[in-house]
C-alpha cells in the first residue's frame, strides 16, 4: 500500500508539478482538485468530504480513477455465470481520496436504488472494490457496469449474505459520505 | 458388595456395556446427523443465494415502466432531444441488466424450469433483443422507430408482468418449503435431543448409583483396611508380605520388633535372606515357597514349619512359621509369612523335659527305695518269727502263749505286707516275666488245697478241688505265678466264708495246636460282694469291710493276682451274689507241648534182690549228710561194706590209701567235685585208680552225661536213688549178675508226682528201721526249713550258696519222697546251671507255699506212723 502511495505521489507531482512538500491527504485532494473530469462523469461524490476548495461535489472519470489505487481479483457472484476477474478502487482508498470524514457511504444506482455501508477499517479480503473493469474490459450498463461495487465473495463466507449482495450495488453513479 | 451391576454376570455385563456403548454411538451419530443438517440449513439461510429476490423481480416491471415512460418521454419531446434518446438507451440497457440476471444458471436457474417463466423469460428476451437491436441505432435512427419501440414495449408488457408474478409465487413456495423443512429437520434435532437428554439422565442416576455404591465399597474397604491394619499392627507374630520373587512388600511391627530391621529397610529385600540363616535360605525357597504354593496343608494352614529364624544382630533363634499366598495387586502371586518366636516356648518345654526326668528319676528311686527297705524288712522279721516260734517251745504259761501267738499273728501280717509291696513294686519295674515250665495242675490244685485246707478248717469251711470236664497232661506254664493267683483266691474266700464250702475248680475251656485256654475257679459260699463293689476290688489297697474277724490285709493281694494274669497272658474277673457267695475267675493260656507223652507209670522190677556174690568194699563220696546217710543204708543193707568221704578232695585221698571194689561219687560238691575228683582218681597213681566209679547226680542233662563220662564215670545213678537200680547195681559189681541199664533209665518217671510219698521212707525203713530214719527226716525238714528261712531273708539269692543249698535241699528231698518239692528245686537248679536265674529269683515265692504244704504232710505221716508203730 505504502509502496503504491508513493507512486501514487510521485506520479501526481510529474504531472501536476505540485510540491513535493505536500502532506500525504493533501496530495489525494490535490490529486482530485487539479484533476477536472475530462471524459464522462462515471461518479458523482457528495457529502461530508474535503473536495478541492471546498467543494462538496466531486466529479470523476475513468481517468481519474484510474490514477487511484488499483486492485484485481477474481470471484464468482449470484448474477454471474462462471469466475469473473474485476478490476476496481479498494472503497477505502477511495474515500481516503475524496478526504471523506463520515461513518456511513450512501450509495445509489442509475436506478435510483440505494443502499447505506458503514465505513469502517475493512479487514484485508474484506473490503469492498468499487469496480470499473470485469474480465479486463469496462463494463456497459448492460453489464451492470460502469461502476460496481464488489466483494471477494468466494475468500469468505461472511460476504455471502444478504446485507453483502444488497450493498452490493451495480451501476452505481453517486455516493454521499454521511457523518 | 462385589459385583456393581447385580443383574449382569461378568459375561453379559460386558455384552451390556456393550449394547450401552452401542446405543450411545448411534444416539450422537444421529445427533451429530440433525445438528449437520440443522447447522448446514444454518448456513444455507445465512449464506444467501441472492439479494432480495422479490425486489430483483418487481424491479424488471418498474425498469420495464420506467423504459416505457422514456419512450413516450422521448416520443413526447420536442425534437427528440438526445438526451431524451440517451435516457432512452439508459433505460434499455437498465432493463436488459435486468432480465440477464435471470439468464444466469446461479440462483434463478429453478425459476427457468417452470415452462411459464421460461415462456415469458424467452418473449421478454426477444423482444428486449428487437429493443436494443433499434436503441443501439443513431440518435436519428431511434428517432424514427420510436414507434416501433412503443409497439414492441407494449406488446411485452404482459410478459413481463408475469414473469416476475410467477417468480413470485414461485419463490414464496420455495421459501414456505425451506421453512418446512427447517421445521421437520429442527423437530428432529428437538426429539434427538429430548431422547438424549432422557438417556444421559438416566446415564446420570446410574453413574449416580455407582458413585455411591463405590463410595460404600470404599468406606468398606477403608475399614477393612483399617482392622486389618491394627491386626497386623497389633500381631505378636511376625507377618511379613512378599512378593512372587519373595521381596518384602510389608513388614510387621512385631516383624521390626523380632528381626531388628526397620520396616523401610527391610522393603525389597529378599524375605528369606533377610530372616534365615545362610545355609538354610536355598531349600527354604525351595521347600516353603514351593509347597506354600501348591497349598500343602503341613505350611499354611494346622501345621507351622519349624525352623531355626536369623535376627539382625546375628543371634538364631528357634520360629515357627506358617506361608500362605495370594493374589497380588499385578494378578500375581504374593506370599504371607507368619513368624512366631518360640524361644520361650522351646525353653519352657526343654525345663519341663527336664523337671519330668527328674520327677521321674524321683519316683523310680522312691519305688527302689521301698523294694530295698521292705526286702531289708524282711531278714529282721524273720529273725523275729523264728525265734517266736523258739519262744513257744519253752513253756510258756497261757498268758505268755496268748502274748506270743498275738506276735505272732501281728508278725504274719506285717511279712505278708512286706511281701505284697515287693510284689508289688517288682511289678511296677516291669521285672517280672511269665516262666515256661512243664508241669501238671492237678499238682498245683493239690498243693494249694493242701496248704490251705487247715486255715479252712479253722473257719469250719470244706475245701476241695476238681476238674470240670477233661483233664489235660503234662502243660507247660509259669505254675508258680498260677499257684499264687490261686492262693489269693482260696486265702480271701477264707477270710469270707464260715462252716461253708470252698470248691477249686479246672475246666479246659479250649485246645488246639497252640495251646489250651484253662479256666480256674474258686467258688465259696461266703458273704459275697455288693454289685458296685466288684469293679474296684482288684484295684490296689481296696478292702471290702466284712471280713470275719481280724483278717486284715494290705488290700494289695487281689491287685497283685490281677498283675500276675496280665503277666500270664490272661485274664481275672469275679462274680457275686451278695450273702450267696462268690467266684472268682482264672483265664490262663498254657502250653501243651507235643513230645510230651504221658508215661504210664514203668512196671516196677520187682524181682527180689539177687544174692550178691560176695561183699563189696564200697567208697561213698557225698557232701549231703542226709543223702550219705541213706546211701549207706541202703549199700549196707545189702551186706557191703562202706566208707565214707563228705567231699571230692577226701574221696581222693581214700581212694588213694585203699582199694575198694565201687566208689559211689556225687557230682556236686563243694571243694572238689565229682568229675574232678574222678578225674583226679583215674590219673592218679592211688590204689583206686582203676574201680569203677559211678556218678550220683539229681540232674542228669545230657550233655551232662556225655561230660561224666569222659571225666571217667562208667555209669550215672540218678537221684532221687532208686533202690532197685542201686541194688541191681551192686550185683552187677559183685558177681555175675548182667550189667544194669542205662542209668537214666532207672530213673523212675513218675507221671504224678506226689507232696510226699512214703515209699522212700518204706524202702529206706526196710533197710534202717523207721527210728533211725525219724531223725534223718527231722533233719530234711531242718534243712528244708533253713532254706526257705534264707531265701525269704536273702536278698541275694541269686547267690551261689543259695543255688548249693538247693541242690542239696534238692538231693534230699528226693531222697525222702518229696517229689513235687524235688521237682521244683530241681527245675530251679536246672534253669539257673542253663544261665536262666529267674526261677531262682522268684524262689522265694514259690517254695515257702509249696515247702509248707509238704511239710504238712510229713508231719502227717509221721503221727500216723507213730501209733502204727505202737499200735
Amino acid at each position: 500500500m505504502t509502496r503504491s502511495l508513493s507512486g501514487l505521489l510521485s506520479a501526481t507531482a510529474l504531472t501536476l508539478g505540485l510540491a513535493l512538500a505536500t502532506p500525504f491527504a493533501a496530495a489525494a485532494e490535490t490529486l482530485l482538485t487539479a484533476a477536472q473530469p475530462q471524459g464522462p462523469v462515471l461518479l458523482t461524490a457528495s457529502g461530508a468530504i474535503a473536495g478541492p476548495e471546498g467543494k462538496q461535489v466531486v466529479e470523476l472519470d475513468q481517468a481519474m480513477l484510474d490514477g487511484l489505487p488499483k486492485v484485481t481479483f477474481t470471484t464468482t457472484t449470484i448474477w454471474t455465470e462462471g469466475p469473473q476477474e474485476f478490476t476496481g478502487v479498494p472503497l477505502g482508498a477511495l474515500l481516503t481520496a475524496l478526504g471523506a470524514k463520515g461513518k456511513t457511504l450512501a450509495a445509489t444506482a442509475e436506478n435510483d436504488y440505494s443502499i447505506e455501508i458503514p465505513i469502517e477499517d475493512w479487514p484485508q479480503g474484506l473490503e469492498p472494490v468499487v469496480a470499473y473493469a470485469r474480465n479486463g474490459k469496462a463494463m456497459s450498463i448492460r453489464d451492470r457496469g460502469p461502476l460496481w461495487i464488489v466483494y471477494p465473495y468466494d475468500s469468505d463466507a461472511r460476504l455471502r449474505t444478504e446485507v453483502i449482495y444488497s450493498r452490493s450495488i451495480w451501476q452505481l453513479n453517486r455516493i454521499e459520505v454521511r457523518p | 458388595m462385589k459385583p456393581i451391576a447385580r443383574s449382569c454376570a461378568p459375561w453379559p455385563r460386558r455384552i451390556c456395556n456393550l449394547g450401552l456403548a452401542l446405543v450411545c454411538g448411534l444416539w450422537i451419530g444421529l445427533t451429530g446427523v440433525l445438528a449437520a443438517a440443522v447447522v448446514h440449513q444454518l448456513r444455507d439461510l445465512r449464506a444467501a443465494a441472492s439479494d432480495n429476490v422479490q425486489w430483483t423481480l418487481s424491479q424488471v416491471d418498474v425498469e420495464f415502466f420506467r423504459l416505457r415512460s422514456a419512450l413516450i418521454a422521448a416520443e413526447r419531446a420536442e425534437g427528440r432531444t438526445p438526451a431524451a434518446l440517451a435516457d432512452l438507451r439508459k433505460r434499455t440497457d437498465i432493463l436488459w441488466s435486468r432480465l440477464d440476471t435471470f439468464g444466469t444458471t446461479g440462483t434463478y436457474a429453478h425459476l427457468r424450469q417452470i415452462p411459464e417463466f421460461d415462456a415469458n423469460y424467452r418473449e421478454s428476451r426477444t423482444a428486449l433483443d428487437a429493443i436494443t437491436a433499434i436503441t443501439d441505432l443513431a440518435d436519428d435512427g431511434l428517432a424514427q422507430r420510436l414507434a416501433e419501440l412503443d409497439q414492441i414495449t407494449a406488446g411485452m408488457e404482459g410478459a413481463i408482468r408475469s414473469l416476475s408474478l410467477v417468480g413470485i409465487s414461485e419463490f414464496a413456495h420455495m421459501a414456505d418449503d425451506q421453512r418446512e423443512e427447517m421445521t421437520m429437520t429442527l423437530s428432529g434435532l428437538a426429539i434427538a435431543a429430548t431422547a438424549m437428554l432422557i438417556a444421559i439422565s438416566l446415564l446420570a442416576v446410574s453413574l449416580l448409583r455407582l458413585y455411591r455404591l463405590s463410595e460404600l465399597r470404599a468406606r468398606d474397604q477403608a475399614l477393612t483396611s483399617d482392622r486389618m491394619q491394627t491386626v497386623i499392627q497389633t500381631s505378636l507374630d511376625a507377618i511379613i508380605v512378599c512378593d512372587h520373587d519373595a521381596r518384602v512388600l510389608d513388614f510387621s511391627p512385631a516383624a521390626e520388633q523380632i528381626f531388628g530391621y526397620t520396616a523401610e529397610e527391610a522393603q525389597g529385600q529378599d524375605m528369606l535372606a533377610l530372616i534365615l540363616p545362610p545355609e538354610a535360605v536355598e531349600a527354604s525357597r525351595e521347600s516353603l515357597l514351593r509347597r506354600a504354593t501348591f497349598g500343602d496343608p503341613a505350611i499354611t494352614s494346622h501345621g507351622r514349619h519349624q525352623c531355626e529364624a536369623l535376627r539382625r544382630d546375628g543371634r538364631r533363634f528357634p520360629s515357627e512359621i506358617a506361608v500362605r499366598t495370594a493374589e497380588g495387586e499385578d494378578e500375581r502371586q504374593i506370599y504371607i509369612l507368619f513368624l512366631r518366636d518360640i524361644s520361650l516356648r522351646k525353653q519352657a518345654e526343654a525345663e519341663l523335659t527336664e523337671a519330668l526326668d527328674r520327677a521321674v528319676a524321683g519316683e523310680k528311686a522312691k519305688a527302689e527305695f521301698v523294694a530295698v527297705m521292705s526286702h531289708e524288712m524282711r531278714t529282721p522279721l524273720n529273725g523275729l518269727m523264728g525265734t517266736l516260734s523258739l519262744l513257744k517251745d519253752t513253756g510258756l504259761d497261757p498268758r505268755q502263749a496268748r502274748y506270743v501267738a498275738t506276735m505272732e499273728t501281728s508278725g504274719r501280717l506285717l511279712g505278708g505286707l512286706v511281701n505284697d509291696v515287693l510284689d508289688l513294686s517288682a511289678f511296677e519295674a516291669g521285672k517280672l516275666r511269665a516262666q515256661a515250665r512243664s508241669f501238671r495242675i492237678d499238682e498245683v490244685l493239690d498243693d494249694v488245697v493242701h496248704s490251705q485246707r487247715h486255715a479252712a478248717q479253722e473257719g469250719g469251711n470244706r475245701l476241695d478241688w476238681r476238674w470240670e470236664g477233661p483233664a489235660p497232661g503234662m502243660v507247660s506254664g509259669d505254675d508258680a505265678r498260677i499257684r499264687q493267683v490261686l492262693l489269693n483266691f482260696v486265702g480271701n474266700a477264707i477270710k469270707f466264708t464260715r462252716d461253708g464250702e470252698i470248691t477249686l475248680e479246672a475246666e479246659m475251656l479250649s485246645q488246639d495246636a497252640d495251646g489250651a485256654q484253662v479256666e480256674f475257679r474258686v467258688i465259696d459260699t461266703g458273704t459275697g460282694i455288693a454289685q458296685e463293689n466288684l469293679d474296684r476290688i482288684f484295684r490296689d489297697f481296696e478292702m471290702l469291710d466284712s471280713s470275719y474277724g481280724r483278717k486284715a490285709g494290705t488290700g494289695l493281694g487281689l491287685g497283685i493276682s490281677r498283675r500276675l494274669a496280665e503277666v500270664l497272658g490272661g485274664e481275672i474277673g469275679v462274680e457275686s451274689e451278695l450273702g450267696e457267695g462268690s467266684l472268682f475267675w482264672l483265664r490262663v493260656p498254657l502250653d501243651i507241648p507235643a513230645d510230651e507223652v504221658v508215661p504210664e507209670p514203668a512196671p516196677q522190677d520187682d524181682a527180689p534182690l539177687a544174692e550178691t556174690g560176695r561183699a563189696l568194699s564200697v567208697l561213698i563220696v557225698e557232701d549231703n549228710e542226709i543223702n550219705r546217710l541213706i546211701l549207706r543204708e541202703m549199700v549196707e543193707a545189702e551186706g557191703h561194706t562202706v566208707t565214707e568221704a563228705v567231699d571230692g578232695r577226701e574221696g581222693v585221698r581214700r581212694a588213694a590209701a585203699t582199694r575198694f571194689d565201687l566208689i559211689l561219687m556225687d557230682v556236686s560238691m563243694p571243694v572238689l567235685d565229682g568229675r574232678d575228683a574222678t578225674r583226679a582218681i583215674r590219673n592218679g597213681r592211688g590204689l583206686s585208680r582203676e574201680v569203677p566209679v559211678v556218678g550220683v547226680t539229681a540232674h542228669a542233662l545230657p550233655e551232662e552225661l556225655k561230660a561224666f563220662r569222659e571225666a571217667g564215670m562208667q555209669e550215672v545213678l540218678k537221684k532221687p536213688i532208686d533202690r532197685p537200680a542201686l541194688v541191681r547195681l551192686l550185683a552187677a559189681h559183685a558177681g555175675d549178675a548182667p550189667p544194669p541199664g542205662p542209668a537214666a533209665a532207672a530213673a523212675p518217671a513218675a507221671p504224678l508226682r506226689r507232696l510226699f510219698s512214703d515209699d522212700a521212707m518204706m524202702v529206706i525203713g526196710a533197710g534202717t528201721g523207721i527210728d533211725r530214719l525219724r531223725p534223718l527226716l527231722g533233719r530234711f525238714v531242718e534243712q528244708a526249713d533253713a532254706l526257705m528261712e534264707s531265701l525269704a531273708g536273702a536278698g541275694a539269692a541269686e547267690g551261689t550258696a543259695t543255688l548249693q543249698a538247693i541242690h542239696r535241699l534238692a538231693g534230699s528231698a528226693a531222697t525222702f519222697g518229696a517229689e513235687r518239692l524235688h521237682a521244683e528245686l530241681q527245675a530251679i537248679e536246672t534253669a539257673a546251671k542253663r544261665g536262666d536265674t529267674a526261677p531262682l529269683r522268684a524262689a522265694g515265692q514259690t517254695l515257702p507255699p509249696l515247702w509248707a504244704a509238704t511239710r504238712a504232710e510229713i508231719t502227717d505221716w509221721l503221727a500216723a506212723e507213730r501209733p502204727r508203730r505202737t499200735g
